[in-house]
């Protein structure tokens, strides 16, 4: 094991979504993004909503969407407990865009504080999920023209 | 009288196979969901393992004594969440958990106005609504398909009485599933959370971003949720567990009487047979 990992594990209510060592990973959390390297002093925070980027041990970058959770950084161990997690291919784009449009629709009407807040919340995650199918597909493209 | 005696037992060994052939297919299919419900315990395990961990540290980590989620407020109010099944013929299984809330409040003395009752499955709510109790909230036929937003909704239904002050403590009833044998009816204190003890030597002090308060607030609500999902998963998978048990009982019970009605439909013959012979036998010699 090289001495600069740090393991990384985040747990999801569906499956354990990512459990391995890596060199590091970047991630929002309510107050803007942070890194976490080895030797990072003992955090409890909690995430935004965001796109968490993990850089593996042979230097590869994994980009998958975060839905909120909160991060426990401990010992070189990271835990990220989260509502939803997932990787650029299982993002539905058209189900992403038309979340994204209901809910538009839906904060341009009037309604009560809760209603927006949560039509708020849900356009931040259509967002989220957006942006991270258009980063796969930058990815997947990048990689065929290197073919 | 041979006769008539034949025609009795094939009746009742036809009734008998007839219920088999039920009981033999509702064991397959408790069978079946219940592999389904392990699947689903097995997924979640992780989940629920992590969240008692981050709470068990936060809960070292803040100066927990003053936050409401882990002081008992002044109400006397219990709040119990009963799971119970849907389905009879389970053998004591539903019993078995109202026992267990019995038990658990006779040591409080069991007066019927401390207690408020959420009752899941519709055994336990019609026992608790036929004795009086107040139910403050009844869900049925959720088991089965269990909604995860349903679930959401039910955990703030129990945090709004919890932090209203309208409950002092809230409990969770529930049958523990140990295998596919063995389940226990279990007692589980949700609120407030009670500090885990074994974790309290020495640690680092750690950084709380935002707040060790405003991390409590988030996770208490998915504590209370994964607890009571992951209650949910148990009970549905030891209901079926149940009813599979029962059924393979009365499937075995089956067997045994048809065998029992086979031999005394066969001495029943054998005695018919006899006694034709013997008519024939004495006609024979009578005309002679």
């Amino acid at each position: 094991m090289n001495d600069n990992n740090v393991h990384l594990k985040v747990v999801t209510p569906e499956k354990t979504f990512f459990d391995d060592d890596i060199e590091k990973v970047i991630f929002r959390t309510r107050d803007g993004d942070v890194a976490i390297l080895k030797n990072h002093a003992p955090l409890m925070t909690l995430a935004g909503y965001g796109i968490m980027k993990i850089f593996t041990l042979n230097k590869e970058v994994k980009y998958a969407s975060l839905i909120g959770g909160m991060v426990l950084v401990e010992n070189n161990n990271i835990i990220i407990l989260t509502d939803d997690a997932s990787w650029p291919h299982e993002i539905d784009i058209n189900r992403a865009i038309s979340a994204r449009d209901r809910a538009k629709e839906r904060l341009n009407k009037k309604q009560s504080e809760v209603d927006l807040m949560r039509a708020n919340n849900s356009l931040k995650k259509a967002l989220v999920r957006i942006d991270l199918a258009n980063t796969g597909e930058k990815i997947k493209n990048r990689s065929v023209k290197k073919d | 009288m041979a006769a008539e005696n034949m025609s009795d037992i094939k009746r009742r060994m036809k009734s008998i196979s007839s219920t088999k052939q039920i009981t033999k297919a509702m064991e397959l299919v408790a069978g079946a969901k219940l592999n389904r419900a392990k699947d689903l315990a097995v997924k979640r395990k992780n989940y629920t393992a992590t969240t008692i961990e981050f709470i068990s540290r936060l809960s070292n980590y803040t100066k927990h004594m003053d936050n409401p989620y882990f002081k008992e407020n002044d109400s006397n109010k219990r709040l119990y969440i009963i799971l119970t099944g849907d389905k009879g013929l389970s053998g004591g299984y539903n019993s078995n958990i109202i026992k267990k809330f019995l038990e658990t409040e006779g040591q409080k003395g069991h007066n019927k106005e401390d207690i408020s009752i959420i009752s899941i499955g519709s055994k336990g709510t019609m026992y608790f609504l036929k004795n009086d109790y107040e139910v403050v909230g009844k869900y049925i036929n959720i088991n089965e398909d269990i909604d995860f937003n349903l679930v959401k909704k039910i955990s703030n239904t129990v945090l709004n009485f919890y932090n209203s002050k309208a409950v002092g403590k809230v409990y969770l009833i529930y049958s523990k599933f140990n295998s596919v044998v063995s389940q226990t009816p279990t007692c589980h204190k949700l609120l407030p959370v009670s500090p885990m003890e074994e974790e309290t030597r020495k640690k680092p002090s750690i950084i709380c971003e935002p707040s060790g308060e405003m991390l409590l607030d988030y996770l208490i609500p998915k504590y209370i949720t994964s607890l009571l999902y992951g209650a949910m998963i148990d009970n549905y998978a030891g209901e079926q567990a149940s009813i599979r048990m029962a059924m393979n009982a009365a499937t075995d019970n089956a067997n045994g009487l048809i065998e029992e009605l086979n031999l005394k439909y066969n001495s029943a013959r054998q005695a018919g047979i006899t006694n034709e012979i013997i008519e024939i036998i004495s006609g024979a010699s009578a005309s002679n």
